[in-house]
Order: C-alpha cells, then structure tokens, then sequence
C-alpha cells in the first residue's frame, strides 16, 4: 500500500463537504426541519444530512475498488451496508418505524457482509484467543448490526456528537489495523474517516445540519462492517464502551425499546440561559447525558466535550484491549 | 471547588465507571475461558459444549449488564440527592 491510499478519504471528505449543503437547502425547501430542542429559542435545522455521508462512503468505496481491486468484496460490503441502513434510516426519516420494528430490519444491513463472504468467523477476544463460531458467527454478525446501528443513533442528540465520537472511535479503528498491517481496516477506517470528518464540519456546535436516522444507522453500519470484515469486533465494542452503556441505559430505565417520542419524561431539561440540566426525575431515562450533567448544568458544547473525553479513554482502552490479545494472553 | 475542577473530578468519575466496566468484560471473558475448558473436559461432544458454553457466556452476560445497570443508577441518583441538597 502506498501514499495513494491517502486518495481515498480525500475523495470521501469532498464527496460528504460538496453534497452536503445542496441536501441541506433541499430538507429546508421540502420542509424537513428539525427543531435543535437544546438551544433556547430551539431553531429550525435541516434533517437527514446523512445521505450526504452514505454518497461520500460510496463514491470512496467505488474509488478504493479501482485503486484496490482485489479487495473488491470488502469496500462492495461496506457500501451495500451502509446504503441499506442508510435506505432505512431515510425512510424512519420520513415514515417513522416502529421502534421494536427498526432493529429487526436493520439487520438486513450485515446481509451483504454474510453473502459475499467478507468475514472470518472466528472472533479475537483476549484470554479465550480466536473463538470458532463457524454457526453463530452470521447470526452474530446480523445483531451486531442491529445493535451498533441503535447504539449510534441514541448517542446523535447533542450538536456533534455523534460525529465526534465516532471520528475518536475510526482514528482508534485505524491505528489498530496500522499496527496490525491489515490493509483492509486501514482503507474501510479512511473511508468512514473522510465522509464523518466532513459531516462533523456541518454538524458541529451550532449545528447546520442534522444527520438524521440516515446518517446515524448508516454510520453504525458503516462501524459494524469495519470490525466485522477487519476482525475488530472487541476493539469496537470497549471503544464504543460509553455509547454502549448510554443505549443500555436508556432500554432498561425506560422498560425496553421505546420511541423518543414515546417517552413522557426528557432526560434533561433546557434552563432559559442556554444551559442543561439533569432531570431529577426518576421516570426519566437515564442516559449519558444525564450522567454527564448529575453534578450540574452545563452548556451544550462542554457535554460534547465530555463525551469526547470519555470516548478517548474507551479508545485507549480499546488500545490496551489489542494488546492484551496479541501479547500473551490468547 | 470551582465549576472547572469539578467539572474535572466528575469527568474522572465516570472514567472509573467505564474503566470497571472494562474489568468486568475482561473478568468475564476469564471465567468463560475457564468455564470453556471445563466443559469440554467434562462434554464429549463438541457441538453440545459449544452450546453450552455459549448460553453460559449469555448467562454471564447479563448478570454482569445487571451489575453495571444497578452500580450507574445507584451513582447517578446519589449524585442528583446531592444536587438537590
């Protein structure tokens, strides 16, 4: 692999930085605005700005097959699954799905990984080593989607969020797969590298645009097929570790799968100077955010932070973990 | 205490939250590979100690989520009884 590697998120981050304003005038003349609920007077963003990170994953996806083509399978993989969580999600978008209904379909995102055969079924983890799951390992595969997709769709609340995480998550993704040689997850963590950074530059506070269910699933699919095609699984799972509690959190406080929109009690409550406050509810779900905010209101931005320093520590972490299965302990 | 440093210690705290979280996962993926083994010492049959071991791992799974599900409610109402005080 040589420099024009470099070619490829390059050409996602301009795909996602053109396309992107052209959708958000398209959402506001359509009139598909969201109201930013944690500003005070709660302005009108543009939705679904995540078809712009699906077409950057892709056209980088079509261009890291020209310049790769021998990996063909694994880039078709990766931008099959994120199209079809990205078609989900658009449609949740604009229809919305039920939210017992939304996991089971999204799991038609692994398909393309499972059919084309862009997996090794054996799984790293430390202590056990590579664990033989010729079976379950589809099946596995199908809920990690499911699972990765509605972690990061509950974590896209705040303004740059969830970009910004999941940025920390894929430089994390990328470091490993260096250390390790793995061409493979040095290319699908660029691709993802180059649309999200873009994204982010919309996304970030004050948001310009929202991603949307589109881009929230198609960015969990898009992590999902890394680890799974790059054997990464564990090292996503502990670098996703305060996404993980946040949506685990929120299932079992609210008494399982629930639409936002279903539940009475908001996690946090916006004070008339522009900061958020925990709810001292206890019928209202528990989420990082309130975690984040238990000792006092903070403003928009500076939970962000915090999020973003949680996930560095998950990633070195994460870090740790792949040490601990290649030195030793396998 | 300024808003900054607390802001700080709290930050340092939840860290520990996942940190624990982290040694739990590798505590458990321990046991299962001792359980793994035990299994297929005590199961002639491949395919049954597979299975075996796996709803054991499921098992241990969701005792452990329960752990980590009571440990971060009970931190943060205890946090937000201190709040309100």
């Amino acid at each position: 692999m040589t420099y024009e590697v470099l070619l490829i998120p390059i050409v996602a981050f301009i795909t996602t930085f053109m396309i992107l304003p052209f959708i958000m005038k398209y959402m506001k003349k359509i009139g598909h605005v969201g109201r930013d609920e944690h500003k005070p007077d709660k302005p009108e963003i543009p939705e679904s700005g995540g078809v712009a990170i699906v077409l950057g994953i892709i056209i980088a996806s079509i261009t890291a097959i020209l310049l790769y083509p021998d990996l063909w399978k694994y880039f078709s993989a990766l931008s099959m699954s994120v199209l079809i969580a990205g078609i989900i999600g658009i449609i949740d978008d604009f229809k919305v799905l039920g939210p017992k209904i939304k996991p089971i379909i999204v799991t038609l995102a692994g398909l393309p990984i499972i059919l084309l055969g862009a997996y090794i079924p054996y799984l790293r983890l430390p202590f056990i080593g590579n664990a033989r799951l010729f079976i379950v390992y589809p099946l596995i595969i199908l809920i990690a989607m499911s699972l990765g997709t509605n972690t990061v769709n509950m974590l896209d609340v705040y303004n740059g969020a969830m970009p910004g995480t999941t940025l920390i998550v894929i430089i994390t993704l990328l470091i490993i797969s260096i250390l390790r040689n793995s061409d493979i997850g040095v290319i699908l963590s660029l691709i993802l590298l180059g649309s999200i950074g873009a994204y982010l530059y919309y996304n970030k506070y004050p948001a310009k645009a929202f991603a949307g269910d589109v881009g929230s699933l198609s960015v969990g699919a898009g992590l999902v097929s890394i680890a799974i095609m790059a054997r990464l699984e564990f090292i996503l799972v502990v670098a996703m570790l305060p996404f993980i509690l946040n949506s685990y959190e929120i299932i079992f406080s609210i008494g399982g799968l629930k639409e936002r929109r279903q539940i009475k009690e908001r996690p946090t409550i916006v004070l008339d100077n522009g900061t958020i406050m925990a709810s001292s509810s206890k019928s209202a779900p528990i989420t990082l955010a309130r975690l984040v905010l238990a000792k006092g209101p903070l403003k928009e931005n500076e939970i962000v932070k915090c999020f973003i320093i949680l996930t560095i520590l998950s990633c070195i972490l994460a870090i740790i973990s792949e040490l601990l299965i290649v030195g030793g302990f396998m | 205490m300024t808003a900054r440093s607390g802001l700080l210690s709290h930050i340092i705290e939840l860290s520990g939250i996942i940190t624990l979280t982290w040694i739990f996962m590798l505590l458990t993926l321990f046991l299962i590979d001792k359980i793994i083994d035990f299994t297929i010492m005590i199961i002639n049959n491949r395919v049954l100690a597979n299975v075996v071991n796996l709803l054991l791992a499921g098992v241990i799974g969701v005792i452990l989520l329960k752990i980590i599900f009571k440990m971060i409610e009970n931190y943060l109402y205890a946090q937000l009884k201190i709040r309100e005080q």
